[in-house]
Parts: C-alpha cells; sequence; structure tokens
C-alpha cells in the first residue's frame, strides 16, 4: 500500500474492522423471524438443519457477506476512481459504469441466458460495465476536467437507462418493465448463497486489482510526468483501474443492482483523516462502504414498510446532500 | 326494445281486425328468437376471464373478438377453442372498429379505455374478481344474462357444481393442513382472497390468513421457515417466470429443503375463478390426502 505505514491509518483501519464486524453481527441478529442472539451464534457454530438454522445461515449469513462484498467493492472504486480522475465528483453511478452493468445485467437475464448459464448474469453486468467505462473515456477524452466527465457520465447513463427500459420492455414478461425499479434502485432482498458465490470470484479479482493501484495513484497525484519518472506504467495503470472497476461494479450490479453514492460518500467521509493520500484511501474505503452498506441494508429490513424498500434509495438520500455539498464547495473554490 | 314491439302490435290490433294480427303474430314467430331474448351480436371481450366464459356461453358465430392472452397455452383454459377467434390486444381503437353490441371487460381493465368506451356509447360490461365459488356463480349467471344465454349459463353452473361434488375429500389423519400459497416477492393471498376460499373448498388452513393477512400480503422467507407449512404453493406462471422478484422461489433454502413439502399448481385454475377452479381444489385435494 503505502511506504511508511501510519499509526493513523492502522488505528483507521482497525477501527472500521471493528465497526464492519458489529453491523455484521446485528445484521446477522436482526429479522422478522425473531430469534435470540444463542439462537444465532448455536446456528452459525453448528450443522443442524432447524428453522433457525436456516434462516441464519442461508437468508441472513449470504446477505450479509453480499452487503459486505458489494459495499466494499464500491467504496474501493470510488475511491480508485477519485484518485485516478483527480476528480472528487468520480463515482460508478455518477460516471455511468453502473448504468452500463445494468444493461448488461438485464439482458442477460431476461433473455433466458442467466437462467440457462448462471455465468451469464455477472458477465453480462461485467461487458455493460466495460462497455460504459470505455465509453465515457472516449467521450471525455482521458483527461476530463470535471464538467466534461460529468457530462460524459450523464450521457452513459441516459443512453443505458434508455436501452435498458427497451430491452425490458421488450421481453415476454409482462412483469419485466416493473422490475427497473430494482435495477435502477438495488436491493440485497431474498439474496441467496447462489449470488454470493456468482459475484464472489469476480468482486474479489477485482478487488486484488484495485487495491494494487494503491503507490501508482500516490505517485499520480505529483502530476503525470513525476508519476512516469517514478517509473509508474501509465497505460499499463489505465487497464487495471479500468478492469478492477468493471469487475467489482459489474458483478455487484448483476446480483444486486445499482446502488448509488456509495462510493461517493465513503472516500469523502475518510479523506481527511488519511492525509489526503489516495493510496492510503485505498483500504478505509473498502471498509467503510462496507458498514454503509451493511447499515443501510440493516435500515430498510428494520424500517416497517409494506414491501421492503430498495437499498438504494437509502444510499441515495445520503448522498445527494453529499454530491450537492461538493458542487457548492466546487463552485466557491472556482471563484 | 322485444317488449315495446308486442306492445304497438297490439294497439294496431285493436283497430284494423284480425287478419293484420295474424300476419303479425306469425312475423314475430318467426323473428321470436332475435327479438325476443334481445341477444347480442357482436360481442367483444377484453379480459382474458371474461374471455373465457364467452367461449363457454356463447356460439362463436356471435362473438366479435377476444384478447390474444385467451390464445396462450400458458395462460387460458380454452386456448384450443380461442384459436378459431378474431384475437385483439384489446385497444380501444380495434374495439372501435368492430362496433360491438356488448363488451366485456373485468373490473380492473385500463379504466380510461372503459370510460372512452362508454362515452362512445358503447354498452360496456364489467365483471368482478370471484372471491369463491358462490361468486363464480353469480359471474356465470351475470355474463349469461347479458349474452341472452341464461340457460346455458345455468347448466355450465349445474355442470361446475357437479363437478365440485365429485371431488373426493378425504382429510388426513393429521387434520386440516396449513398451507401457504408463496408468488413472487414473497406475496401471499390472506383471507378474504379467492386462493383462501379455494383451500377452505380443499379442507386446508390458509396460513396466511392465520397470521393476519388480508388480501395481498408479504411473508418473508424467514417467517415461512419459522411457521414451517405443512404445504408451500407455487403456481406455473411464476415458477416459468424470469423475474427477478420470482427468483425467491428458487432461494437455496427453498430449493434443496427436503423436510419442506412443496408443489407447484398449474396457474391456469387459479387466475380467472371460473368453471376450471375446480381442477384446483382437485389437485389441492389430492395433495393433501
Amino acid at each position: 500500500m503505502t511506504n511508511q505505514p501510519c499509526k493513523n491509518t492502522t488505528l483507521l483501519i482497525g477501527g472500521l474492522t471493528l465497526l464492519t464486524a458489529a453491523l455484521f453481527v446485528w445484521a446477522l441478529a436482526a429479522g422478522p423471524a425473531g430469534l435470540t442472539l444463542t439462537e444465532v451464534f448455536r446456528a452459525l457454530s453448528g450443522h443442524g438443519f432447524s428453522a433457525a438454522d436456516l434462516i441464519v445461515r442461508e437468508i441472513r449469513l449470504p446477505r450479509a457477506l453480499l452487503a459486505i462484498l458489494i459495499g466494499g467493492s464500491l467504496g474501493l472504486s470510488g475511491a480508485c476512481l477519485q484518485g485516478w480522475l483527480k476528480n472528487p465528483l468520480a463515482e460508478p453511478g455518477v460516471l455511468g459504469v453502473s448504468g452500463g452493468a445494468v444493461l448488461g445485467a438485464v439482458t442477460a437475464f431476461y433473455t433466458g441466458y442467466a437462467a440457462l448459464f448462471p455465468i451469464a448474469l455477472p458477465l453480462g453486468g461485467l461487458a455493460g460495465a466495460l462497455l460504459a467505462v470505455l465509453f465515457l473515456l472516449l467521450l471525455s477524452g482521458f483527461s476530463g476536467t470535471t464538467a466534461t466527465l460529468i457530462l460524459a457520465g450523464v450521457a452513459v447513463n441516459t443512453l443505458a437507462f434508455a436501452a435498458t427500459a427497451l430491452a425490458l420492455n421488450f421481453s415476454h414478461n409482462p412483469y419485466a418493465a416493473l422490475e427497473i425499479v430494482f435495477w435502477q434502485m438495488g436491493s440485497l432482498a431474498d439474496r441467496g448463497f447462489d449470488h454470493v458465490w456468482l459475484a464472489l470470484p469476480f468482486i474479489l479479482s477485482g478487488c486484488i486489482l484495485l487495491l494494487s493501484t494503491g503507490r501508482a495513484l500516490n505517485a499520480l497525484s505529483l502530476g503525470d510526468d513525476t508519476a512516469a519518472s517514478l517509473g509508474i506504467h501509465l497505460g499499463w495503470l489505465r487497464w487495471r483501474l479500468v478492469i478492477g472497476t468493471a469487475l467489482c461494479v459489474g458483478a455487484g450490479v448483476a446480483v444486486a443492482g445499482s446502488i448509488g453514492f456509495v462510493g461517493l460518500v465513503v472516500p469523502h467521509l475518510l479523506r481527511p483523516l488519511t492525509r489526503h493520500e489516495p493510496g492510503r484511501l485505498l483500504v478505509p474505503s473498502m471498509l467503510g462502504g462496507a458498514a454503509l452498506l451493511l447499515a443501510a441494508d440493516l435500515a430498510v429490513r428494520l424500517l416497517p414498510a409494506v414491501s421492503e424498500l430498495k437499498i438504494g434509495v437509502l444510499t441515495s438520500l445520503i448522498g445527494a446532500p453529499f454530491f450537492l455539498v461538493l458542487i457548492l464547495r466546487g463552485r466557491r473554490e472556482a471563484l | 326494445m322485444g317488449a315495446v314491439k308486442i306492445v304497438t302490435g297490439r294497439t294496431k290490433v285493436g283497430e284494423r281486425g284480425k287478419k293484420r294480427w295474424v300476419a303479425l303474430l306469425g312475423l314475430m314467430l318467426v323473428l321470436a328468437p332475435n327479438v325476443f331474448a334481445d341477444k347480442p351480436a357482436r360481442i367483444v371481450s377484453m379480459n382474458l376471464c371474461t374471455d373465457e366464459l364467452v367461449v363457454r356461453l356463447a356460439e362463436p358465430g356471435r362473438v366479435a373478438a377476444l384478447t390474444r392472452y385467451a390464445a396462450d397455452s400458458d395462460l387460458s383454459t380454452v386456448s384450443e377453442e380461442a384459436k378459431n377467434y378474431r384475437l385483439i390486444r384489446g385497444r380501444v381503437e380495434e374495439v372501435l372498429t368492430l362496433s360491438p353490441d356488448i363488451v366485456l371487460a373485468g373490473r380492473f381493465t385500463d379504466p380510461p379505455a372503459v370510460w372512452l368506451l362508454k362515452r362512445m356509447g358503447i354498452a360496456v360490461r364489467l365483471i368482478d374478481l370471484p372471491h369463491d365459488f358462490a361468486g363464480i356463480r353469480q359471474n356465470i349467471r351475470d355474463v349469461a344474462l347479458v349474452l341472452g344465454e341464461a340457460a346455458r349459463g345455468e347448466k355450465l353452473i349445474t355442470e361446475m357444481d357437479a363437478a365440485l361434488a365429485a371431488v373426493p375429500r378425504t382429510l388426513q389423519a393429521g387434520g386440516r393442513p396449513r398451507v401457504l400459497f408463496y408468488q413472487r416477492g414473497g406475496y401471499s393471498p390472506g383471507s378474504g382472497t379467492f386462493e383462501d376460499s379455494i383451500l377452505r373448498e380443499a379442507g386446508a388452513e390458509n396460513l396466511a390468513g392465520q397470521l393476519g393477512i388480508q388480501g395481498y400480503g408479504v411473508i418473508p422467507l424467514e417467517v415461512l421457515l419459522k411457521e414451517h407449512p405443512d404445504w408451500v404453493l407455487f403456481l406455473t406462471s411464476e415458477k416459468n417466470s424470469a423475474s427477478v422478484t420470482s427468483q425467491l422461489l428458487f432461494h437455496p433454502v427453498l430449493r434443496h429443503n427436503q423436510a419442506l413439502r412443496q408443489r407447484t399448481l398449474d396457474s391456469r385454475s387459479l387466475h380467472c375463478g371460473g368453471p376450471a377452479s375446480v381442477e384446483a381444489v382437485k389437485a389441492l385435494t389430492q395433495t393433501f390426502a
């Protein structure tokens, strides 16, 4: 990660790990079936097949694991994109990467390919996310200012959304068009280990790729030329970031829909605590994203609503004000 | 209309004598089937459930159109017969060009379309969703009357009741089984629903109703496992659809659960409450026996 391990960062990482662990336990303990903590721990340690065992191991555990995987990969992607593009507004959702992944996943899902070959679902998401990133880079000319990058993101998002709606309306299933809410707002409701195993290999390899860019991102913050003189291969770095982000976002979206703003909020909250070094921000952002999504998922499960609130509604409610603050701050700086 | 003609006929009789009276009576006898019963000659149905009743109650020559769903063997109980009819998507323009005498639609058929048809002066009859077999009988009677086929309606009801009475009902030793209908997104029909009355008809308890659900409500998967119903019932239409919400029905905890008895029912017998719903009762009593 960084050349000198800093005491502050170690503390931050330790604290975030504890927070994530606590939220993870809470996620396993909370639910409509109302199990006691003893039942939960017995279910986790044993191999029984009582209702409590199945509820904890097959319903709550995969859901909590997915929250960690997806939240973590979104936080990490956001930190990497912001460091790479040197743009505080960069985030998979804002840039249209999630939108592209939705289009890919929806195509794989409603054509029925995902039912025949489950792997087609994350592959579709991955392909969509990759296309979106490449399109974005092409539009913004690789060295985008904030405005061109965000505009390119808007264009990609709009295009992907329209194509998604088109694909859903042409589906043979009359209910498909209604499910655009799931794909646009995201949800972890009733996801099982099927989905964990589908997403896990993609998200893990994506995270490894992204985590490997820490040193290069630090060098890049000194300018492209300095980074090159420090021995950073910029082309190779770009590909690691593009593929890493596409792997994380594509697989996450394929199993849980697009969950916005996690990648925007988390790096921002943590940046002041990491001495503004992009490389140092990566691991804390990953842990922070996992904690945020676990907390958001707990909230949608505990809120009393007839049918469960979509998790993206909550992350957007948290994230949108952040976005506004960033815009206002940017305007003030521009003046 | 028929009644008015008779009255005017009689006033003429008083004035002009016997000969004309006899001629008129003869003419009326020839026209009787049409004049007296006032049968609509161009029937259009805009709803799958009314399609199924129209096919069973009216001769094909009087049916101007059914919905295209009527011929879909995954949805309709009259898909074979429906292939011989004109099928439409149910848009107002299509209906208007057929200049129907009567349009049959469901209570929830696109309200703006129904409003527009009524405004154009077309007779539209809305049919309610039945809540039980009494509701089905009422629907058959209503539709039969509108189509001028009261006798065929009564015959259909008698046949349905005979089939229902012939369903063998041997309750299992453990008493009435607790059963849960489980649908996409975890929705389950509770008390007051058609499915609820079908379960009672088949000698079972509706778990969703026992849990306090009125109409449709969500039963979380966790609660399903905790309550452990004697049977969990799915519908073919939901199992066969590629949708995110129906993925719940394939959750590993249901798919690999040997301890939980599960059965998928033919959704055609339940989507529209009608004579075919006897098949649902039959399938359920066989399951529980």
